[in-house]
């Protein structure tokens, strides 16, 4: 039965991005971020059929769903590639067009360590820059495109004052001051706007999240819609497709667990999967 | 076994890895967890060559490795982790403590700064990158500034290269032309940057078989200066098509790692394996006895 409890927190998540692809719209996947990737292949797999992922994983532009695993999403992307590019190729020569908007229907999620009100974001330090408290992974090549993005996306999996935050501790990608443009932040406990003079304004909110919750969790005041938009589930169809062609390893909860319960998660995953027995027999042949 | 007439670059793993200094700076080929020169980097680590500068487009398991063995000064890099596994542990707690210096990279300053490096120019510009943060305060030479001939405020990325490249590949020929795969990265430009460029290969081929698996962007002889066989050669990392990542032998680590035994890990796969083949064999006994 599609009832509310039969849906994960993942799945909510999924489907606020779900809503927000377009048909038509080219998605840009990070690297290792199974959840919003899940969810721009269950649009390709349902209503959005001809839109088309980039995976960084390749530099390869793929036009269809398949399905997310640990060990060999690379061979899975590549596989499905239309072409095999490089990276400049990709991201020299056509990027800069896209994202300035020349071929529209760009759309990225990314995912902030801190995030203001304004839609700054760091994934580079918590702590002052020169002797860290904390050195995150750093932001890749979000400084590269943020700035000049038509909408700029965001997905939290766990919504708390460590990622919203007053100040950031770095600018890794600018907010609506200095000209950024970010759009829509889906997290945990509700799908949220960002608008002009710091404010960020709750749309929508999760199954059974209270506007007095989700205040307490953000360390900024948060704005309510006048009247706020209905949650809408994955459909029975969608979660079918998401449970058992998309994702059937269920890695998109990855990213709402840490430590320890992580690793033994992925560990178990990874020994159950096809590529182990494909890495195991490669690895025999070559050790004689 | 190098000779200059028969083009032949063929080079043990040991006298690849002499090319080395004290001191001096590497590209790595690859990204993150994809296409690694693992065998490669166990073997700096081995001969204990010191105060590495590494540029890596995302840096993965070999900066952790090398941060691990005491190899590592400087790292150039605008990504260190694990992706889905999680944090690099040691090298982000290296980093905290400022036994490794990082200079912050973006994958512009890096592809762009390259590619300024191929076509001999000082910078290249690009529309707005990095406006509104904090890059061109942590990166001086970062520079926004007026195109002299339009007046137009642009980003300029300065050229960047590596003294050495270090690329691992499916297939070479011993040559130097080299079949990537799939996963390209900035492999091509890397190579041509370099002053001095070593591919380490699954297997060497003839000639005849890197031009059959064409379709795909690799590296021609002129790019490279010495071909190494390292069958295996990125493991734990992937090497499309031959074999995906092996997530169980980080996993692994990262567990042991938090236990304190980063030196045990050391002795068991850096040091007592004498060659790429103990290793593998090593590897092979783990695979039966953890499953």
């Amino acid at each position: 039965m599609n009832t509310p409890e039969s849906h994960s927190i993942s799945e909510n998540m999924i489907a606020a991005i779900v809503a927000i692809i377009d048909d038509g719209d080219v998605l840009l996947e990070g690297i290792g971020t199974f959840l919003p990737t899940s969810a721009y292949m269950l649009a390709q797999a349902t209503k959005a059929p001809r839109s088309i992922r980039l995976c960084p994983v390749g530099n390869c532009f793929v036009p269809n769903a398949h399905s997310l695993n640990l060990a060999a999403y690379e061979f899975e992307a590549l596989q499905h590639a239309l072409y095999r590019f490089t990276y400049w190729d990709v991201n020299g020569s056509y990027l800069p067009s896209f994202v300035t908007g020349r071929r529209g229907g760009w759309k990225e999620f990314l995912r902030p360590a801190q995030v203001d009100s304004t839609g700054r974001t760091n994934n580079v330090v918590i702590g002052s820059y020169e002797k860290p408290r904390v050195r995150l992974p750093g932001a890749a090549g979000l400084p590269d495109g943020a700035p000049v993005e038509a909408a700029l996306y965001m997905y939290v999996p766990r919504h708390d004052r460590n990622c919203f935050v007053q100040q950031l501790d770095f600018v890794s990608t600018p907010g609506m001051e200095e000209g950024g443009k970010p759009h829509t932040i889906v997290t945990d406990l509700a799908v949220m706007r960002f608008r002009p003079c710091g404010v960020v304004e709750v749309q929508t909110l999760m199954p059974g999240v209270t506007r007095e919750q989700i205040q307490d969790q953000t360390g900024f005041d948060l704005q309510f819609r006048d009247r706020l938009l209905p949650f809408e589930l994955l459909t029975a169809q969608q979660l079918n497709v998401l449970r058992t062609q998309v994702d059937p390893l269920a890695l998109r909860d990855l990213e709402l667990f840490t430590g320890e319960a992580r690793l033994n998660r992925i560990e178990e995953l990874a020994r159950q999967e096809p590529a182990r027995a494909q890495l195991m027999e490669r690895l025999a042949e070559l050790a004689g | 076994m190098h000779s200059e007439e028969t083009g032949n670059k063929r080079m043990s793993m040991r006298d690849a890895v002499q090319q080395i200094q004290t001191g001096d700076s590497i590209g790595i080929g690859g990204m993150t967890l994809y296409r690694k020169p693992m065998a490669f980097v166990r073997e700096l680590a081995r001969q204990q060559t010191r105060e590495l500068t590494l540029l890596g487009f995302c840096s993965g398991f070999e900066a952790e490795l090398l941060a691990a063995a005491g190899s590592l000064a400087t790292l150039r890099t605008c990504y260190f982790g694990l992706e889905f596994l999680g944090l690099a542990p040691v090298l982000r707690k290296a980093v905290e403590h400022g036994d490794v210096k990082i200079i912050e990279e973006t994958e512009y300053t890096i592809a762009v700064g390259l590619q300024a490096t191929l076509m001999r120019v000082p910078y290249l510009p690009s529309r707005d990158c990095e406006v509104g943060t904090d890059y061109f305060r942590i990166r001086p030479d970062l520079r926004r500034a007026l195109c002299p001939v339009t007046g137009d405020e642009l980003t300029w990325f300065p050229a960047v290269a590596p003294r050495v490249a270090v690329i691992h590949v499916p297939m070479a020929d011993v040559h130097g032309n080299a079949w990537l795969g799939g996963q390209h990265c900035v492999d091509a430009q890397l190579a041509m940057a370099a002053d001095y460029t070593i591919v380490t290969t699954e297997k060497i081929v003839p000639t005849a078989q890197v031009q059959k698996a064409q379709g795909a962007a690799g590296l021609v002889s002129f790019m490279v200066d010495a071909v190494v066989e390292a069958p295996g050669g990125a493991h734990p990392t992937s090497c499309y098509p031959d074999y995906p990542m092996d997530v169980v032998h980080i996993s692994r680590y990262l567990r042991q790692a938090r236990a304190g035994g980063v030196p045990a890990y050391l002795d068991q796969y850096v040091c007592q394996p004498s060659s790429q083949r103990e290793y593998l064999q090593r590897i092979a006994q783990d695979l039966y006895e953890h499953t």
